[in-house]
């Protein structure tokens, strides 16, 4: 087992990433909620990186700030104090219209409650991102329906996702993350609503996008079950990165 | 991503028939009662679009077209003395009771118009000759005449038949159409000597004066310097007009009444259908928030509330407008209740339902905008 020090990840970790270049690069960033005698410090200097080619997980118990940090990361979440750069972009500097620009077309997002539309299809929900950067619907409907067949689910996309399975539900979910092409894979807990079963196929859906170049896959996860899919692991602890680990069949 | 919007809308079924159901029901209770409440003001000024005339001359505690103080024969010559007047005819203008064929009595308006130049004569003749009515004892009656005088009888009363007033019996020599009046009487028209005759003796029976302008001049101008010379009350036909909604405004409870009404369709509308679509947001919100952290702009996510809050506003608008067309058109052929749609009624109910509308997106808007996008992976 390779153990790191929080602050010196990039230089220990050497996981099964194919990549040299930093994906993600978080540095002393600091988030606290509510103020005064109620204020929680969710993350406290954390310093984090990502590979570009690697799944890596972020682990720890509940309320140490894997989600906190993963929101930091995709830009859905503004931080106090620190530098948050993913791939080459510094958050910190942008405004929070570039910001969202920047997350529609550079991230995919896997949520452990799918959060596809129920009342649209299969094909339309996957279609949404490429909309919402400004694509024609047809042609968007069309790669929507090529994505489909690349996770296994042809022939489904004009059904509604309360027609399919919760894995089939979440194959949605990871082809509508990966239609605009992005280059981060931001997945919050992508098998906890699943079986064993359809956990390790999701996981292993995942684990051959992390390989495509320039492409990294940021999982939070509590499952155990799914560890051993993981290049490099991150664990949390009250807020800061307690450690990494680079061989996370051994944790 | 505007098609998305509008299938979230349709599919859920409930909150879009609720949200369509409130702007309905706002547009119909907002456009069928202004459009009950303009037929009555109709009827308020139904002299004035029956018996036509440029200037009115009235006593000068007249103030509306629906009230008679007699003034004496007298005056019609000093009006006629008036600069500026090409001519001015006595008018009588009285209701009066018209006893029917099995006895019963009806009231009515008599109408007596000057005998020569029959001024304010009815508009439209649907049988008769309007001269016949300067033959001895006769009147011309109207549509709503013909409905009401015919009871007692086999068949509708016509030209020829006969009836009472006060006694001396009148005989029809033609049909004509007019506009209702507020009291709901119908009018009988006959030449001014006859209706003296009809009406029972008064010291003072002249009712109105018409008269109108020289070439040149105008109403306004004439009717003033008839005021300023003979001390009467002169208004021009529009003045008048506005003059007796005027007095129905200030001394009746009617445009109150139906004010009310008005304004509870709006907030009942408004209630409905902003409680509808704030809850259809809410109820969205984590979808909301997904396609916010997926990168809509707020922008993007205004203009698809804005489209969902148009279309439920124009297809509940559509529809209510639609209702109040058919329920007014009910109304008129029946005759009853009165009903008016001015254009404006219409226009200024669009732009209540868009304000309804606009609300119930901006409540939307507030919780989208407050919306952190890392909602989304809170459990």
């Amino acid at each position: 087992m390779v153990m790191a020090d929080a602050n010196n990840i990039s230089t220990n970790g050497n996981g099964n990433g194919n990549g040299n270049h930093y994906a993600v690069h978080v540095r002393s960033v600091t988030k606290t909620f509510g103020t005064g005698d109620a204020t929680i410090h969710a993350l406290r200097e954390v310093q984090f990186d990502a590979r570009e080619g690697e799944l890596l997980m972020i682990v720890g118990p509940s309320g140490c700030g894997k989600t906190t940090l993963l929101s930091v990361i995709a830009g859905t979440l503004g931080f106090d104090s620190g530098e948050v750069d993913v791939f080459g972009s510094p958050l910190h500097s942008l405004s929070k219209g570039d910001i969202t620009d920047f997350r529609a077309k550079n991230i995919g997002f896997i949520f452990q409650q799918f959060h596809l539309i129920p009342t649209l299809t299969n094909a339309e929900n996957v279609s949404v991102p490429l909309l919402i950067n400004g694509m024609k619907r047809a042609i968007a409907e069309k790669r929507a329906h090529e994505l489909l067949e690349v996770v296994g689910l042809k022939g489904r996309g004009n059904h509604l996702p309360s027609q399919l399975s919760g894995g089939q539900q979440q194959r949605v979910a990871i082809a509508r993350a990966m239609v605009h092409d992005p280059k981060l894979i931001i997945c919050d807990e992508p098998t906890s609503a699943l079986d064993k079963e359809n956990g390790a196929k999701i996981m292993e859906l995942l684990s051959s996008i992390a390989r495509a170049p320039g492409r990294c896959v940021i999982v939070v996860t509590h499952d155990p079950r799914i560890y051993h899919f993981a290049d490099r692991m991150t664990e949390m602890e009250d807020g800061r990165v307690a450690r990494v680990h680079a061989a996370p069949e051994n944790l | 991503m505007y098609h998305i919007a509008l299938k979230m809308l349709f599919a859920d079924r409930a909150k879009y028939i609720m949200l369509i159901s409130g702007l309905t029901f706002a547009a119909l209770l907002m456009t069928q009662q202004a459009g009950v409440f303009f037929g009555i003001l109709g009827w308020t000024n139904g002299n004035l679009k029956n018996i036509r005339s440029q200037i009115w001359v009235v006593d000068p505690k007249v103030e509306q077209v629906n009230e008679i103080k007699a003034m004496r024969d007298t005056d019609v010559n000093r009006v006629r003395s008036v600069p500026g007047v090409a001519w001015a005819v006595p008018t009588f203008w009285n209701p009066q009771q018209a006893r029917l064929a099995d006895g019963s009595f009806k009231p009515i308006v008599l109408v007596g118009l000057d005998n020569s130049s029959l001024v304010g004569r009815p508009v439209h003749m649907i049988a008769g000759r309007i001269e016949d009515m300067r033959l001895p004892n006769t009147v011309i009656i109207d549509d709503l005449g013909v409905q009401r005088l015919s009871q007692g009888r086999k068949k509708p009363i016509g030209i020829g038949d006969t009836f009472e007033i006060n006694d001396k019996e009148a005989r029809i020599v033609g049909i004509c159409q007019t506009e209702k009046m507020f009291w709901g009487y119908p009018y009988v028209f006959t030449t001014y000597d006859q209706a003296l005759r009809f009406a029972p003796k008064q010291r003072k029976m002249l009712s109105f004066i018409l008269a109108e302008p020289a070439e040149g001049q105008s109403a306004a101008a004439v009717a003033k310097r008839i005021h300023e010379e003979t001390g009467l009350g002169a208004h021009t036909e529009e003045e008048f007009g506005a003059m007796t909604v005027k007095w129905f405004f200030k001394n009746t409870g009617i445009p109150v009444s139906f004010a009310t009404t008005i304004i509870l369709g709006f907030i009942v509308g408004f209630a409905i259908a902003g409680q509808t679509f704030y809850s259809f947001i809410l109820e969205n919100l984590r979808h909301i928030g997904a396609l916010k952290a997926m990168g809509a702009s707020n922008g993007l996510l205004t203009r698809m509330v804005i489209l969902q809050a148009i279309t439920v506003g124009i297809i509940g608008y559509g529809i209510g407008i639609g209702l109040t067309v058919v329920v007014g058109l009910a109304f008129l052929q029946k005759g009853m209740p009165p009903f008016s749609l001015p254009y404006e009624v219409p226009l200024y109910t669009f732009f209540a339902i868009l304000f309804i509308c606009a609300f119930a997106a901006v409540l939307g808007l507030r919780k989208i905008f407050n919306l952190e996008p890392a909602i989304v992976f809170r459990g």
